[in-house]
């Protein structure tokens, strides 16, 4: 019974909104055109008549602002964070590279291969060597720790990283931006740690000491690679990583000459019986399959309230401009009178929110493209380790969310503006 | 009475303005709402009340590397220890990708150690007899029309191949925090090595301080942690969406204040004249502000209302979008503390929205407002 009500109440209120928004989309084209007419025919009422008429109420248009601003700013930072996420794993793939994993392995941890698998990589066709002629492959072995957070608050406060014990060609394969200090020597237990960790975990800093698999590693190396997913692992040396964590290769990396190699390359191993449990992947679309839970789930949300809130924001615009258009009865009965169309009213109210609309919508996108130097840490569920990501604005969420608040205008004002457009000029020149 | 009555008739003197007003707060509150229960459900599946006595014992140096079903007898050695199941995380694909759910190889001594994913007692039986019995989340079995007797294929990403499935279980989970998963048989894995992820142990809290002494100087250190600290640490991840949430929760409630608050200023602002014939009559200034604030309360509470007869169906709908977009099962209901705390912010935010209007018409110039034309 309740089940019932709950599907008649949730039909009718879904089929509401979607004759509204229908309505709302075919009267876009309409407006678009008397608009066009107006402006070309130069019968418009000036643009400044409805800025000012704005600043004539200027709290409840305030409040409007502050409403539509608000919006904007929730639905900007959620597309920020999902594109954060997205943005920097994808970065960390190069399009020149290729990532080998088993059949079937989710993420570089979980894969393995042999020396002998290795070698014959180096030998595959399109693979790009180095200016000494050496091919570039490296070899890599991906493992998980546990380090605790510097100035820890209780034994459990840490995090799982991602160890990668590398050759020295590793450095050309996956270029860092920067290294401040040195590269770690062969043989010693000395690692490399990301810029991201820096600061945050026990002991890594520049001369500093982390402790992880029952030993204690120097660190001698600070990298930035640009923020990528890089940025947040410990690089070590292969050879000492294998002893310590008793395991070999677990995934490679091959830099190819150019992009379109790829098939060929694929192809050579396909031919190889030996390698049919290897399975190449391009290290971006790697990175790129990592992230598309987080992405799907943060975009998913951030829309959904975004698209709630942004329904409330239309309802309290729309209070606003029919507080507008009745305050000014008169005197809009009284431009119809001296000869103004009602095209150029009704153009005239919905300019009048659409700058609104916009300018709340530039200061939320402005307030939130303030978020974009913060950093925030999540624990990749395929990988199983802390990745430091950072909000990113790109043009296209800028452009979508001002769109969005321009919408959000012309939706609030519409049926205000045909009011106004209505109004009988004889008894509008008479209201009080 | 008459003041009440007074206050509908000013609530429904603009009906334009209160409907919208009305539905802005109904809308907003339903935002609301909707993070609410997203955050609650992700507490009640992440930090579901575990008991005590569960414990985990994993490698010590990393948790990608394997432990071993043999260390559980000297683990059942330590006196206080009752029961050790090896569980292996299986992460196979069923039919596309996408569609990840938990699945769990375990020992029949798992549903002792954690009886609330156990299924009734002829069905465990069923279960416990075929090597390749699995046992299901209700929520599962409902999500993919599985019926009892139903062959599940699997395909192993860790352990390669097919596996195939006869579903003989399904527990009701009511007490589990996660209805929408699988269980199979540790054996079935055939692991001649017996590795396994995890030992779950069921145990004093005393005798697991003790276990990681027992394997400290082995080829395999472990690391033991409460159900409820591994509980805690998977969900360490999701602060910042939850935090992302709580503000966006708090915003939420400004923009329920501004729409009302904007509302109730126009209202006030209409009202200018009566109130300072009011006022002239001899009504003080309290009794005018009375009147604002409780026409505010009256539209607030429609708005409430509304959200609240919205809210199961968005919900539901919330979920298998969720469920479409993203996988897994999403049980979105409203629970009653959330009602009750979304409602109360609701008409304690109209409180605060309509104060300043209130304010301000309790306090007219009265000669000034009886001149005013607008």
């Amino acid at each position: 019974m309740m089940d019932l009500l709950a599907i008649a109440v949730g039909s009718l209120a879904g089929g509401t909104l979607l004759v509204l928004l229908g309505g709302l989309l075919l009267s876009l084209p309409v407006v678009l055109v008397q608009t066009v007419q107006v402006t070309v025919r130069r019968e418009g009422l000036p643009v400044i008549y409805s800025l000012r008429s704005l600043g004539r109420r200027k709290v409840t248009v305030a409040a409007t602002f502050s409403v539509l601003a608000l919006v904007v700013f929730v639905f900007t930072a959620a597309l920020m964070l999902a594109e954060g996420v997205r943005h920097t794993l994808e970065a960390t793939g190069n399009p020149l590279n290729v990532k080998m994993l088993r059949e079937n392995s989710i993420s570089e941890g979980t894969s393995w291969l042999t020396e002998e698998q290795l070698r014959q990589l180096s030998v595959a066709p399109g693979v790009a060597s180095d200016g000494s002629g050496k091919p570039l492959v490296s070899g890599e072995l991906v493992v998980l720790i546990w380090a605790a957070r510097r100035n820890a608050t209780g034994p459990n406060d840490g995090a799982n990283l991602t160890v990668r014990g590398v050759h020295p060609v590793a450095f050309n394969v996956h270029p860092a931006r920067s290294l401040t200090g040195r590269q770690f020597s062969t043989g010693a237990q000395e690692i490399v740690i990301g810029r991201s960790l820096a600061g945050h975990f026990e002991g890594a800093e520049l001369g500093g000491t982390m402790t992880f698999a029952d030993d204690h590693w120097k660190v001698v190396g600070i990298a930035d690679h640009g923020g990528t997913a890089h940025d947040s692992e410990v690089w070590g040396d292969i050879e000492v990583m294998s002893t310590t964590f008793k395991r070999s290769l677990t995934t490679a990396t091959v830099r190819l000459t150019d992009v379109s190699a790829f098939d060929q390359f694929a192809a050579a191993l396909e031919m190889s019986s030996r390698q049919v449990e290897l399975v190449p992947k391009r290290e971006a679309e790697y990175w790129r399959e990592l992230s598309e839970s987080y992405v799907g789930f943060v975009t998913l949300l951030g829309s959904v309230v975004g698209l709630i809130f942004s329904f409330g924001a239309i309802l309290g615009t729309l209070n606003t401009m029919y507080a507008q258009v009745a305050a000014r009865t008169r005197e809009l009965g009284t431009l119809r009178a001296i000869g103004f169309k009602r095209r150029a009213i009704l153009t005239s109210i919905v300019l009048e929110s659409v700058l609104l609309s916009l300018a709340a919508g530039a200061v939320g996108v402005l307030a939130a493209s303030l978020l974009g130097r913060s950093e925030f840490r999540l624990t990749t569920v395929e990988t199983l380790s802390e990745i430091t990501y950072r909000f990113h604005l790109t043009p296209e969420i800028v452009l979508g969310c001002l769109t969005l608040s321009a919408l959000m205008g012309y939706a609030g004002a519409l049926l205000p503006a045909m009011r106004a457009a209505r109004i009988p000029i004889v008894s509008a020149v008479r209201a009080e | 009475m008459a003041i009440l009555r007074l206050v509908f008739r000013l609530a429904l003197r603009n009906r334009g303005r209160t409907l919208i007003t009305a539905l802005g707060v109904g809308v907003t509150l339903l935002a609301f709402l909707t993070l609410r229960t997203l955050v609650a459900t992700w507490y009640s599946v992440n930090q579901a009340n575990s008991s005590s006595d569960q414990f985990e014992v994993r490698h010590k140096i990393s948790i990608a590397f394997p432990i071993y079903r043999r260390m559980a007898e000297r683990i059942r050695a330590i006196p206080g220890v009752e029961e050790v199941s090896a569980l292996i995380w299986f992460t196979g694909n069923y039919k596309d990708e996408r569609r990840r759910f938990g699945q769990l190889a375990v020992e029949p001594t798992f549903f002792d150690i954690h009886p609330e994913y156990a299924a009734p007692a002829d069905q465990m039986a069923s279960y416990l007899a075929d090597l390749s019995g699995a046992l299901v989340g209700v929520e599962l079995a409902k999500k993919y029309g599985w019926q009892l007797g139903d062959k599940i294929t699997l395909t192993g990403t860790l352990f390669p191949g097919e596996w195939d499935l006869t579903l003989r279980a399904i527990y009701p989970g009511e007490d589990a925090p996660d209805q929408a998963r699988l269980y199979m048989h540790y054996k079935h894995l055939n692991l001649l090595d017996e590795r396994a992820h995890r030992l779950v142990v069921k145990a004093s809290p005393a005798a697991a301080n003790k276990i990681d002494a027992v394997f400290a100087n082995s080829g395999t250190p472990t690391r033991t942690e409460s159900q409820l600290s591994v509980q805690q640490s998977w969900a360490s991840w999701s602060i910042v969406v939850t935090n992302a949430i709580h503000y966006a929760g708090a915003l939420v409630l400004a923009v329920l204040m501004l729409v009302l608050g904007n509302a109730m200023a126009m209202a006030a602002r209409d009202a200018t004249r009566e109130y300072a014939a009011m006022r002239a009559i001899g009504y003080r200034s309290r009794h005018v502000m009375a009147i604002v604030m409780a026409e505010g309360v009256v539209i607030a509470l429609a708005g409430v209302a509304l959200g609240l007869v919205v809210a199961p169906s968005a919900l539901r709908a919330l979920a298998k979008l969720l469920e479409q977009r993203l996988g897994g099962s999403w049980q979105l209901a409203l629970d009653p503390g959330v009602t009750l705390i979304a409602a109360a912010t609701g008409l304690v935010a109209s409180m605060i929205a309509s104060a300043l209007p209130a304010w301000r018409s309790g306090h007219l110039p009265i000669a000034e407002a009886l001149k005013r034309t607008t």
